[in-house]
């Protein structure tokens, strides 16, 4: 690989990256505060989709169409939370699981209903089509651009986390909830805050991701969500630096498998991918960045 | 008593089904066989595996690479290798074959993830899906991906599924109630103190695992011989989706609730399936509408979940019916007596000053523990003689715990040495180390809340079948009579004895109490006190005992060790330690405050 294809791939890597951090944040939160995998998670970058959809057939400009998406795939996070979680807040692990997993096939099929089994087209600015030429190396626009907002939104993310009262509570709340409680954090206050964020956090990742494909369908969601559980998941559950650090990792290893891998095994780069994370996994089970936890 | 039930309903389809109705009750079947080898794995070790299908779909395909009639398979997959191009077997070595497959896959797979937590090992599942499916559909020589495979000879008749469904049932009950299969639920219940005493637990979840795997292949494979075609994408959500709803809905834990989930959604599904094709219903004509299936499935696993977590049939057996309906049960209860220990059975002898021996069963040279920047033990040494009870007391904070929890494997040491029976095993897991004869107790009573009386104490024992003096140790403590009740259902002082019966039915060498005594008044720790003293009189291990009661550890202990602070302040008899003015200091206050 020649270095200029080295530094096209690395800014890939750090595009696709942004995406799956952006998520797998948005996943760890989630866990962090109510101890729940989220498997509805995906259906929200799949409302933003169509949210996108329908900004377009209204007429509306790009900036707002993704604004859009973004607003609606928050909105649904905190409904999703209050009409199909909150009943259920004090399952088990397990129970929460299946209900959201449950939860997702049926906005799957609400769509699929409503919308269409087929896949909609969604047009985007040119602009991202493009790409500019930095000596031997061409960097597309769009990449640029994800990896840019990607960047932009981390780091809002992370000066609110550690400065604005409700992002220390949320950090509290994440680290121990009863404890957080018992020193006046407001339980469902900081669950719907944890619930906003991570949906704007979709939000943003769908926008992005939609960029990419220019189309929505049911199932739009959910091949970025897998990837985001497998890279919260290296990173260490309920870790929020080491969900967006598994993330850029689970991006690499996918756009550098795509490069390197032979055309016939090409169709089994996510597959490989998997593989060696669970390979890690068996090495590392707490993850490459979580802390291994006393046996009590 | 399922089986009974099965063959009943399969003689009435016969007997009196059409074709659709038969055909439906074969898919019920084949669906029955995937639920209860899901269940196997899920329902036992209480872990989720989203992974499963791909067991199912390994089965499937190499069923059918092996069925097919070598002409037909000759045009649908041209490049095979001879050795299968030609391969043409019967039903059973087909199911066989399948089975054996899966379980190679099963044992690679799982062997890499079995130690992971619970929450980690799902996401892993859901990889090991991802990936085989993704191999299905690309490994085009052998499958021929999205397009599929067909004309798989039909040989899952409702004869032969009803016989399968029957053999799933009763080898998923027969796990279920064995060494192996028990020892799987105390893991799920409380994996710490399962391996406190003897459960290596990342080994036997394995063994649930391979089982479950290998179950799965096979009712992949009749499940392909009962619809003849399929392709890659049959392998992968949707399926998932709904196995794990039959689970949710008819109970996570319980066969018999796994063939009822299995049921109501076969049920809805073929129902839903006509309702989509456009029914009339009275003078309405429905249009068509679909996905209904799904939606209706996902909304019945949310309403279950939110009014019934534990799905209809919860943990209930059909099987615990009939137990409660037999005469013999029956005579048993009216003739219960209210759950009072036997007062009778006290083995005489001498108390404290039995004859202790000079030599020494544990031994722990300068302990040290340390929790990133904080020391909870801080050079301890500690000598546990044969056959005697030490008392181990000091303030809260001072590492009493910490000390039980080194000596018994939950955590290693920081550094220093600990010597049972001569054998260094610092550091050794917990299962490890109650082989060797040292059991515990926890300061928070850790039973198995959902298993039996009789279950918890069996868990306990070296094969888990129940080889040990349960009935002996059950009557010692007072629980003969509650042998069936669920440990979460007992009263807290029953509890407690339950969870020291379980920790002697090994006859251990060495015994940790940690805070038996806490939330007892006198009369109980008094009876407390006669408790410890028979097992060491009549086991002669020696034991070590936790406790803030200074009455209960003064009467019954030869020696006591206090600690402060992480480090030994006094060790001695009783007498001496009550005078020690280090000792005072420690609990009451300073040397101007009046001693007790």
């Amino acid at each position: 690989m020649s270095p200029s294809e080295f530094a096209q791939q690395l800014i890939n890597a750090l595009s696709l990256g942004s995406i799956y951090a952006l998520l797998a944040l948005g996943l760890s939160m989630v866990y962090g505060v109510l101890g729940m995998l989220n498997f509805a998670y995906g259906e929200l970058v799949t409302i933003a989709g169509y949210a996108m959809l329908a900004a377009t057939y209204a007429g509306a400009p790009f900036l707002v169409v993704a604004l859009v998406g973004v607003l609606a795939a928050g909105i649904a996070s905190v409904l999703m939370e209050l009409i199909a979680f909150r009943p259920l807040r004090d399952a088990s692990f397990v129970s929460l699981l299946f209900t959201s997993f449950a939860v997702a096939q049926l906005i799957q099929g609400a769509f699929r209903q409503a919308v269409s089994v087929r896949a909609r087209g969604i047009p985007v600015p040119e602009l991202f089509d493009e790409a500019l030429q930095l000596g031997p190396v061409r960097i597309s626009v769009l990449s640029i651009i994800t990896a840019g907002i990607g960047a932009i939104s981390l780091v809002a993310l992370t000066s609110f986390m550690r400065r604005s009262r409700a992002g220390v509570a949320m950090r509290a709340a994440s680290a121990d909830f009863t404890t957080a409680r018992l020193m006046g954090v407001r339980a469902n206050r900081v669950i719907s805050l944890a619930f906003l964020i991570s949906g704007l956090l979709a939000g943003i990742a769908g926008v992005l991701w939609i960029a990419r494909t220019t189309s929505v369908n049911p199932t739009t969601g959910f091949v970025p969500v897998i990837q985001a559980f497998i890279a919260s998941v290296i990173g260490g559950l309920g870790n929020l630096r080491g969900a967006v650090l598994g993330g850029f990792f689970l991006g690499t290893l996918e756009v550098f498998l795509q490069a390197l891998l032979p055309g016939s095994l090409l169709p089994y780069a996510q597959a490989a991918a998997l593989l060696i994370v669970v390979a890690i996994l068996y090495v590392r089970p707490q993850g490459l960045f979580g802390q291994r936890t006393a046996a009590i | 008593m399922i089986a009974a039930l099965l063959v009943g309903s399969t003689a009435l389809v016969q007997a009196f089904g059409s074709t659709s109705s038969s055909r439906t009750f074969v898919i019920f079947l084949v669906n029955v066989m995937l639920v209860v080898s899901l269940q196997a794995f899920i329902g036992n070790s209480g872990i989720v595996s989203f992974g499963h299908v791909a067991f199912m779909g390994i089965g499937a395909y190499t069923t059918a690479l092996v069925t097919i009639p070598s002409a037909i398979k000759a045009s649908q997959l041209p490049d095979l290798p001879s050795a299968l191009a030609n391969a043409d077997v019967g039903l059973v070595p087909a199911v066989a074959l399948s089975a054996l497959v899966a379980l190679v896959v099963a044992a690679t797979f799982g062997g890499a993830i079995i130690r992971m937590t619970e929450s980690t090992m799902a996401m892993a599942t859901l990889a090991l899906l991802v990936v085989v499916h993704t191999f299905f559909q690309n490994a085009t020589t052998f499958t021929r991906g999205s397009v599929g495979l067909a004309a798989i000879p039909v040989r899952t008749t409702v004869g032969v599924a009803a016989i399968a469904a029957i053999g799933f049932v009763l080898l998923a009950r027969l796990y279920k109630e064995s060494g192996p299969g028990l020892r799987v639920r105390a893991a799920r219940e409380d994996p710490l103190s399962a391996a406190s005493v003897g459960t290596a637990v990342a080994r036997t979840r394995y063994g649930a695992w391979l089982l479950s795997a290998a179950m799965m292949g096979a009712a992949g494979s009749l499940w392909a011989q009962s619809v003849i075609a399929f392709n890659a994408n049959q392998f992968y959500f949707a399926i998932t989706f709904a196995l794990l709803a039959m689970l949710v809905v008819g109970g996570r834990t319980s066969i018999t609730g796994a063939v009822a989930g299995a049921a109501i959604v076969t049920f809805l599904t073929d129902t839903l399936a006509r309702v989509e094709q456009g029914v009339a219903i009275g003078p309405w004509e429905l249009p068509r509408i679909t996905g209904t299936v799904q939606f209706v499935i996902a909304l019945l696993i949310i309403i279950t979940l939110i009014l019934r977590p534990e799905g209809i049939f919860g943990r209930w057996e059909i099987d615990d019916l009939l137990r409660r309906l037999s005469p013999a049960s029956r005579r048993a209860r009216r003739a219960q007596t209210p759950a009072e220990p036997d007062r009778q059975q006290e083995v005489p002898g001498p108390p404290a000053a039995l004859d202790v021996s000079a030599s020494s069963v544990l031994e722990g040279e300068q302990v040290a523990k340390r929790f990133e920047g904080v020391a909870a033990l801080d050079g301890v040494d500690l000598e546990v003689r044969s056959g005697e009870i030490l008392g181990l007391i000091g303030p809260n904070g001072s590492g009493k715990t910490t000390l039980l929890n080194v000596i018994s494997g939950v955590y290693a040491p920081t550094s220093g040495t600990v010597r049972f029976d001569g054998r260094a095993i610092a550091g050794m897991p917990p299962h490890r180390v109650a082989d060797l004869g040292l059991c515990r107790t926890f300061q928070n009573i850790r039973l198995f809340p959902q298993l039996t009386v009789r279950e918890n104490i069996e868990a306990a024992t070296p094969s888990g079948t129940g080889d040990g003096p349960i009935d002996e140790v059950s009557a010692w403590f007072g629980l003969e009579n509650v042998q069936g009740e669920k440990a979460v259902s007992l009263p807290y002082g029953m509890q407690r004895r339950l969870e020291i019966a379980r920790a002697v039915v090994r006859r251990p060498t060495l015994l940790l109490l940690d805070e038996p005594a806490a939330g007892m008044n006198e009369a109980e720790s008094d009876e407390l006190l006669e408790n410890i003293r028979r097992i060491r009189s009549g086991t002669g291990c020696s034991v070590v005992v936790v406790d803030h009661d200074l009455r209960l550890i003064m009467k019954l202990c030869d020696r006591i060790q206090v600690l402060d602070q992480g480090r030994t302040i006094a060790v001695g008899a009783p007498r001496a330690i009550a005078e020690d003015p280090a000792v005072i200091e420690a609990y009451i206050g300073g040397p101007s405050s009046k001693s007790a």
